[in-house]
């Protein structure tokens, strides 16, 4: 009855984290890849993208984004993991390095974040 | 465990395989990013990213980006209810979205782009 509960949490916040993540990829990829290079030719790519994470509203949409990417990216591959691996031990070792990884990446994400 | 590939499962199978990828590939993206502290370091790895084998790295990105966003997208709008007889009308409409994205993406990574 646990189980089923938290599959059923899991499986809506993929969806969720989801749509987030379209719409964050299109405002991320148009931003940080497409204005910035038409308009600002004067500007080193370092100095453009310091401009933008020291703009509290990025600062803001780039932690949201962080997290919903790494929540729905390390979700998916436990997902396949559950899938596919059936011995206990190496799926607890599957555990161990996803949730490993995935706590990494938000620490190395917010150390870029807040730079 | 065998698959027979028909339009669905064969976007099953392209939302997996995008999605392991990536997935790998935030390690290198944010590991690029960590750069950030050292703005020397950081001009010389954009420097490096300056051939047309990276170029075509970025167009594959791209790829992959859209591929499991717009299918996800389809696959959340299934999810939600949308008629099962829409199924093909939503993939060729994600397809032609995905092949617009494609397009431009491309000609911007012609034109110097990132």
């Amino acid at each position: 009855m646990k189980e089923s509960y938290k599959g059923v949490f899991g499986w809506l916040f993929q969806r969720i984290s989801g749509v987030v993540l379209l719409a964050g990829v299109a405002i991320h990829f148009y931003f940080m890849h497409y204005s910035g290079h038409v308009e600002g030719h004067e500007q080193t790519e370092y100095e453009m993208v310091i401009k933008r994470l020291s703009n509290p509203y990025w600062i803001a949409f780039d932690l949201v984004f962080l997290l919903s990417l790494i929540y729905h990216g390390f979700n998916g591959m436990w997902g396949i993991a559950l899938e596919y691996i059936k011995p206990p031990q190496l799926l607890d070792f599957f555990r161990t390095l996803i949730v490993g990884s995935a706590c990494l990446l938000i620490f190395v994400g917010i150390y870029i974040i807040t730079l | 465990m065998r698959y027979r590939l028909r339009t669905g499962s064969f976007a099953w199978l392209i939302h997996r395989i995008t999605g392991i990828s990536l997935t790998l590939y935030i390690f290198l993206h944010l590991y690029v990013l960590s750069h950030l502290k050292d703005p020397a370091r950081y001009e010389s790895i954009m420097k490096q990213m300056e051939n047309p084998i990276m170029r075509l790295g970025e167009l594959a990105l791209l790829i992959l980006v859209f591929t499991h966003a717009l299918n996800g997208f389809r696959l959340v709008l299934i999810d939600t209810g949308v008629p099962t007889r829409f199924q093909k009308t939503l993939f060729g409409i994600a397809a032609t979205t995905g092949i617009l994205i494609f397009v431009f993406g491309a000609i911007h990574f012609l034109r110097g782009g990132h």
